[in-house]
Formats: C-alpha cells, structure tokens, sequence
C-alpha cells in the first residue's frame, strides 16, 4: 500500500487555549490530532504520522505522514516540535553525579537537559540499551527514557562511574 | 497506591489539608522541565501547583470526562470542560507516577458519574515513597524505611522453638573455640620445655612429660575435631528443617492467596520467594546469630592472649589486618564487576547463537550468513579482551595478596625473633603467637562481611513477610455457605478491572437460569475470560455483585463453589502424571468406572484404551506426547467427574482443527446437557447450541438474545456473524459445521 505523504502547503497546525493540538488540512479540521514518531530513535524528525481520534478509511486513523519536519513553514513547524516534544519526553544526559548499584538497581543522580534527577534503573542490558557505538539508551524503573548521545563526549568521573554498568 | 503525597509547608499554608481527597507529586513543569509540583483534589475542585504556587484551580462542577494518555518517558492528564465542550490538557507527568495519574483520572470520573470512588483492586506501590529506592518485587514495603529490628526479632520469634537447640550449638561453637585457642598453648610448652632446658640426652623424666604432652594436646585435637564434627551435623539439621518449615508456610500460603496475587507477580518471583529468600534467611540464622557470638569471642580471645604475650609484636599484627581486609574487598569487588561483564558478554553470544540456530532457515533464505558471522566474532572478539583483562589481572593479584600475607608473617618472625634472641620472649610463645595471629583475620573478615548480608537477609525478610502477611482478596466469609449449586447465576451491575484504573467490564446484568446454556461473544478484550474469571471467584467485584442461586458468592464456601465448578480452557494444563492422576484431579476419590464412564462422555475412551499402557500412559515432559485435541478431551473428561452443576467453556476448540472439533463439540454436547453453562467462542458457529448469547462490546452488555433475535436485530452480532462468514469465504474454508450455520442464517 502506497505511503500518504502529507501535502507540506496544505498543512495548518493550531493549538487550543486548552493546549491541544488542531489541524487544518485540505479544507477538513480536526479538533484533536496526535503525533507519532514512525522511528524514535533513528530518524526522530522524519517520518511523522499524525492520527486523528475517529477511524478513517481502510480501519485506520492516520491521516497521512509528514515526510520531514523541517520542509514545513515555521509556524507548523513550531507546533510539531512542542508536540514531539511534549509526546516524547526523553531528556539528555549531560552528567553523572553519583551512581550506585544496589540489589540490581542502578541509582543515579543526573543532570540533564530538562534539569536534575535522581532515578532508579534495573541493572540488565534490556534498561541500558546501546544504540550502536557511542550512543546510550537508559529506560528507568518506571519506564521514563534517557538518552547520553555520545558517552565518550561526557566527563571523565561520568564516564567513570557508568563504567560500573556498561 | 499510596494516592496522597505529603504536600510541602507553603502549600498546606494555602489549602487545609483535612479537604485533600489526592495530592500527587507533578513532576513535570510548564516550560517541560522536571519541576517540583503538586496536582491536588479536593472535595470540589483540581488544584495545579509549581513549586508551591497556585497555578490553576478547576472547579470540578465544570469539569467531565477526565483521562490520562500516557506518551513515551510521560503522559498528561485531560479533562473535558462542560461549558466549551473543549478537551484542555491539565498537565504533564513523568512515568513515575503514571499510574496514579491513571487511577485519579479514573476516580473522578467515578465521582462525576455519581458512582463510589473505591475501587477493590489496589496495586501496591513499586517503589518506596519515602527513599525512593525500588521495593523488593511485588512487595510494598521497603526494607530500608521498615523497622529493621522489629524484622529480625520477628524471624527469631518464628524460630522460637528452635532457642534450645540453637544454645546447644552455640554451646559446641563456645567449647570449639576455646579448645582451639588452648591447642596453640600447649604447643608453645612442648617447644619451650624441650629448648629450655638445654637438655642433650633424653631422661625418663622429660621423656614422661614430652609423652604426656603430647597425649594433652592429641587428645585435645580429637575433642575439637569431635566437637566440630558434632557441631556440623546439629547445624545441618537444625537450619534445614527450619529452611523447610518456612518453605513450606510460604508455599501453603501462596497456594491460598487469590488469583489475582500470583499474576501481579512473575512467576520467577515467586520460585525465588520460596527457594532464594528462605535460604537467605536461613543462612542469616545459622550464620549470623551464632557465629557472630563466636567469631567475636574467638577474636577477642585470641587478640587478649597475644596482648599478654607481647603488646608491641600485637600492635604489628592488629594495626594491618583492618586495612588488608579493605584493600581486599576492593580488589573483591573490582573482579565482580569483571565477572558481571563477563557474564553479559557470554549470555550474549549465547544469545546470538540461540538466535542463529533456531532462525537457520531465515539465515540460509535470505543469505544472511555473513552478516551473522561478523555479529557472532564481534562479540567474541570483546570476550576476548575482557577475559584477557581478567587473567591479567588475576596473574598480578593473586601473588600480591599472598606476599602482604606473608609480609606481616615476616614482620612477625624478625621482630618475634629478635625478642626470642634478646629472652623477652620464648620460642614457644612465638610458635604460639603466630597461630594466634593467623586466627584473627578471618574473624575481621567476617564482620567486614556482616553488614551486606544482614541488608540481603532483610531484603529477602521483607520479601517473604510480605507473602505472609498477605491478606488474601478474594477473603472467605466468616460464615461460608455450603451450598448445593442448582445453577443460577445472576451478575448484577458486576464492574470490575485487574487494574484499578482500568476497568475491563462495567455493569454487567445478566441473568442465567438454570441449566441455561449462555455463550459470550464479542471482540477480544471485550471482557469475555474476565465474566468467567468472576464466576470462578479468582477474582472479587469492584462493584455490583454476583449471586449464584441468589447467594452473593463472596458468602459460599470456595473450595465448594470450586468443586461445583467445571472448566475447560483453550490451553489445557495437564500436569505431569498418568492420565488417570490427571483426571483424578477434580475427584480424587473416583472410582475406576466413573473414571472410564467420564472419558467416554468425552469421547476420550477409544484413543486412551489404544495407548500400550492405557490410563496409566505417563503424559508430560517426560511422558507421551498427546495432540491438541487429546489433551482436551482429557480436561473434559476431568471437568465433568465431579458433575459439575455449573460449566465454563473458554474457547476450549479454538486451537483445534475442524475434525478434532467436531469429535470435541459431540463430547461437550453431552457434557452441558442439563448444567447451566457459559461458553466462549471466537468461531460463532460452535455457539449454535446456546439458549442465549450475550454480546459483550468494550466491557458492557450490548445485546442480550437468541442466535436468531439477534440475527433480526442486525445489530453487533450481526456484524460479527457477517465478518466471519466473509472471512471463511476468503480463505475458502467452509468446513461442514460452519456450512450447515451459514445456511441457517441465509434461509432467514
């Protein structure tokens, strides 16, 4: 089945006062979209489905895909990043503060892009996820994400201490 | 789950406390930071703080249809505003309390449909709320916040009659001991007597006292090693029936927990409940109570011996032991890390192998043979380099560790030797200061060690208190009713979710006479295994009730609601056994006839009697292997020995072909014969039989009627019969049974 690329003009993002997303496309609107990465990790700006609540033709209720965020006019693309953003919290490790291995789980505090946090990881190679070569994936206790996109880009005592679990 | 957080001084300044119904932690700010906010509920309204700040408040009257959508790494709280009819995003919230978020939203909604807001089924909280460390799995409470001494007082309470024995032991450990300590000092006269003397010949003096020596010390040698032999077995016997009474109180008690307990636990938690933990305790009484008595009068005697002798060659020894043992556990503690590396790394190229030889087609089909080649070497290669790492370092450590050992041993030796040379001290006392100097590290080693596993053992304490203390949710009334089922089942208004705030099925009413045959049709997920599930009782209600033969069924005695009850599942679990064993089960005293008469119901007869050893053929992993259909017919045959007055048919042919089935559908047609039942069935036509069919759709009864009403009615039924139809036409499979229903329905 051929993919339904999203027309780039066409498209007119909004948000409500209530903060949720709208859409304007080929002269239909629809009051509640969602945003869904079709490759998270790979490719996070590529690729974007975007759902509607109600089931459209063929069972399926996307709307089309946006083939690149970054061919769209400004303004959509503001709202599309706020919304991958809000839908796909996976903030940056920059450093490592303390970390602890205790009854297998790795208790860490770090610093990270969204500011500071003390989490909780189990320790098995399903929670520290490589992503090839330099790149770390950390899915917490309770199922939050981290990411550190380049290990050997931390300092010296962060890298230190993750050596205890990588 | 804990629902109400202790909120910050700022805010309980701003709102009175008495009228919070949930305060829960925000821990995502405006601007998408982690922040440190509260989402409270009161009486009649929604307050949104950040960081101590009245952001928001809703007035909960103008506010409907509260949700949660959880998104990757977080979700957000939605409610729907009753003047603009517009969805507004309340706020956001981490994964961490995600389920809480979840159960509010579903709370409200409750409270807005004018329902009650308790909810039965409460999952415990995953982590501590306190210290925020993960809590032991499954349990709910923390091992680091509990009292810890009200924790170790309870397991020696419930080893209670095992004091006399246990001073027994550490009686032996005592007189061990002291023996021990004696052996060095007798030695030490022996050496001194003989050089002390001068003597060249051998008189018959000294000759009596060197032989009566020695008899001394042989003779206190044989009692040490007989004491040590008889402290052993005492040990061995005394820890293992206590390992096997606490085993088997978990077990009793796990086996007599609901349903609903075993499957929020994975069952590798529970094996590890009953064998990991209780050996851990185990090992915590035989090693920590006692032993530590011992080792540290050993320790002490051994140190107040050698201070005697000499203080200053005791300072030399004492001072080093501390830090040797540090420097040990260090290196200790660096090779379990190189070991855990070692371990992933194997289990990962045993992992890639694993997946290679099972997926060996796949590989050849698509040519694939080199990729995984360079997979397979790549890891191969790092186990390489890791384990190079670890011989290195085992070649430097081991001679290291041994020459510190054998330096304090010099020390010992030129300073002892210079006092034995300059008569401050004897050659005897050396010899025995030595063996005294030997005895005191391993003590300090001990008690370097007691910290860690005194942490393990409460863990594992609190682990298994937990099961203990367990009261079970499907509780037996106090006044359990024996009752003789005629089989009226009657759900009224039943809502219920495994997850609290997720209700699976809601207000359900349905009235089943009895001998009644009901088949329950609806999508997957409908709620369909969960109305059965309700009526075996694995689970309560968390609202409404259900009555069988108009007794709430929480008031009938289980074990005799269970052996009314009949089941046949889709995937039979027949347990390893001869067949007769297995269909046993159900009636453990049935006859040899009934038995035959059973397996002939469930057309079941012919192929047992054809097997060479008949109903005594060993089924399982290590006995024959029986079909799909085989297995089934022995589960019906196992349903309907203690005729049952109440059936249950969960898509028990849906696994298997239409031959097997037809053989099965005669079987079940005996069996329902004048027992009220309830069937369910993905393939419509195998429900042909049944009075009536409720049709289940998102948890709730859509339609409730005969095959043909709801023909009429065209309404989801309907729908699914045409689907089906389609389908099989689609894949050309219009087997007999399934012809026969479809011309019924096109005559109409």
């Amino acid at each position: 089945m051929a993919i339904e690329f999203m027309k780039e003009n066409e498209i007119r993002f909004g948000r409500t006062a209530g903060g949720i997303l709208t859409l304007e496309y080929m002269g239909e609107s629809y009051p509640d979209v969602v945003l869904q990465r079709a490759f998270p990790l790979s490719k996070p700006m590529e690729y974007i489905s975007v759902k509607t609540s109600a089931v459209h033709k063929d069972m399926s209720n996307e709307l089309g895909i946006i083939r690149d965020i970054r061919l769209l006019s400004d303004e959509n693309r503001t709202h599309v990043e706020k919304e991958l953003a809000d839908r796909y919290f996976v903030p940056i490790i920059t450093k490592i503060e303390t970390l602890k291995d205790d009854f297998g789980h790795v208790y860490m505090d770090v610093i990270t892009d969204a500011g500071k946090r003390s989490i909780a990881v189990p320790n098995s190679p399903a929670n520290f996820i490589k992503l090839g070569g330099n790149r770390l994936l950390l899915i917490d206790f309770d199922g939050n994400r981290y990411e550190i996109p380049e290990i050997s880009a931390l300092d010296r005592k962060s890298k230190k201490l993750l050596e205890v679990v990588i | 789950m804990t629902l109400k957080f202790p909120v910050t001084k700022e805010i309980s300044k701003i709102i009175n406390i008495d009228n919070v119904d949930y305060a829960l932690p925000l821990d995502i700010d405006r601007e998408g930071n982690f922040g440190k906010g509260f989402f409270i509920v009161t009486k009649d309204s929604i307050l949104v703080f950040y960081n101590n700040d009245l952001f928001r408040e809703l007035k909960l009257e103008e506010y409907k249809d509260f949700t949660t959508e959880m998104c990757v790494g977080g979700g957000s709280f939605f409610a729907v505003n009753v003047n603009s009819e517009q969805k507004e995003k309340i706020c956001r919230f981490t994964m961490e309390h995600g389920a809480r978020y979840a159960l509010v939203a579903r709370k409200l909604q409750l409270r807005y449909n004018g329902k009650s807001e308790f909810l039965s089924g409460d999952e415990p909280d995953k982590k501590c709320t306190k210290c925020g460390r993960v809590l032991p799995e499954g349990s709910g409470v923390c091992p680091f916040c509990t009292d810890k001494k009200a924790i170790i007082f309870r397991i020696i309470r419930m080893f209670k009659k095992y004091i006399p024995i246990v001073t027994f032991q550490l009686f032996l450990l005592l007189l061990m001991s002291a023996l021990g300590i004696v052996l060095p000092l007798i030695y030490s006269e022996i050496v001194d007597n003989v050089y002390k003397s001068n003597v060249t010949s051998m008189d018959n003096d000294l000759l009596f006292y060197f032989l009566g020596m020695l008899g001394a010390y042989t003779l206190t040698k044989f009692a040490h090693t007989g004491v040590e032999i008889a402290r052993g077995r005492v040990t061995a016997s005394m820890s293992n029936s206590m390992m096997h009474e606490l085993r088997m109180i978990m077990f009793d008690k796990i086996q007599r927990l609901s349903v609903g307990f075993s499957n929020k636990r994975t069952i590798g938690d529970l094996m590890n409940r009953i064998t990991v933990d209780t050996v851990q305790i185990q090992q915590f009484l035989q090693n920590h109570t006692i032993s530590l008595i011992t080792q540290v009068f050993s320790l002490i005697m051994a140190a107040v011996l050698m201070f005697k002798m000499n203080w200053k060659l005791s300072i030399i020894v004492i001072l080093p032991a501390p830090l040797i043992v540090a420097a040990q556990r260090l290196w200790w503690s660096k090779i379990r890390r190189i070991y855990g590396q070692l371990r992933q790394l194997s289990s990962k190229s045993d992992s890639i192998l694993q997946d290679v030889f099972s997926g060996i087609k796949v590989v050849k089909a698509f040519g694939a043979e080199k990729t995984e080649v360079n997979k397979f070497s790549k890891v191969c290669n790092k186990y390489r380099e890791k384990t190079l790492k670890n011989e290195y370092f085992w070649a430097t450590f081991q001679p290291v560790i041994g020459m510190i050992n054998q330096l304090t041993y010099y020390a010992v030796a030129l300073i002892g030797g210079i006092a034995v040379l300059d008569g401050n001290m004897s050659l005897g006392m050396l010899t025995a200061f030595t063996s005294y100097a030997s005895m005191i590290y391993s003590p300090i080693q001990y008690l370097a060690d007691v910290p860690k596993s005194f942490a393990a053992t409460l863990n594992s304490a609190t682990r298994v208190f937990d099961v203990l203390d367990q009261k079970s949710d499907v509780p037996e009334s106090e006044n359990p009713k024996d009752l003789d089922i005629k089989g009226h089942v009657e759900y009224k208004e039943v809502t219920f979710g495994y997850k609290s705030y997720d209700p699976v099925t809601e207000e359900i009413n349905i009235d089943i006479k009895p001998g009644e045959m009901i088949g329950l049709v609806g999508h997957s997920g409908s709620g369909k295994t969960t109305l059965t599930n309700l009526l075996m009782r694995f689970y309560d209600v968390d609202g409404g009730a259900l009555y069988i033969d108009g007794v709430n069924i929480k008031e009938i005695d289980s074990e005799k609601l269970h052996n009314q009850i009949g089941v046949v599942l889709q995937e039979t679990y027949l347990f390893d056994g001869t067949i007769r064993e297995n269909i046993l089960y159900s009636k453990p005293d049935a006859t040899e006839e009934e038995i035959i008469e059973a397996c002939k119901t469930a057309n079941a007869h012919d192929f047992i009697t054809n097997f060479p050893d008949g109903y005594d053929t060993r089924i399982g992993e290590r006995g024959h292997r029986l079909s799909g259909g085989e297995k089934q017919r022995i589960a019906i045959a196992r349903a309907i020995i203690c005729n049952p007055r109440i059936l249950i048919l969960d898509e028990a042919t849906a696994s298997l072909d239409t031959e097997n089935e037809l053989v099965i559908q005669t079987a079940l047609q005996r069996l329902i014969e004048g027992r009220t039942t309830v069937a369910i069935a993905h393939r419509l036509s195998t429900l042909k039989n049944a009075d009536r069919l409720v049709v289940l759709d998102h948890g709730r009864v859509a339609e409730i009627g005969t095959h043909n009403e709801l023909i009429d009615k065209k309404g989801i039924y309907y729908g699914l019969v045409m689907a089906q139809l389609n389908m099989n036409r689609l894949l050309g499979d219009e087997d007999t049974t399934d012809s026969q229903f479809i011309d019924e329905i096109k005559k109409k």
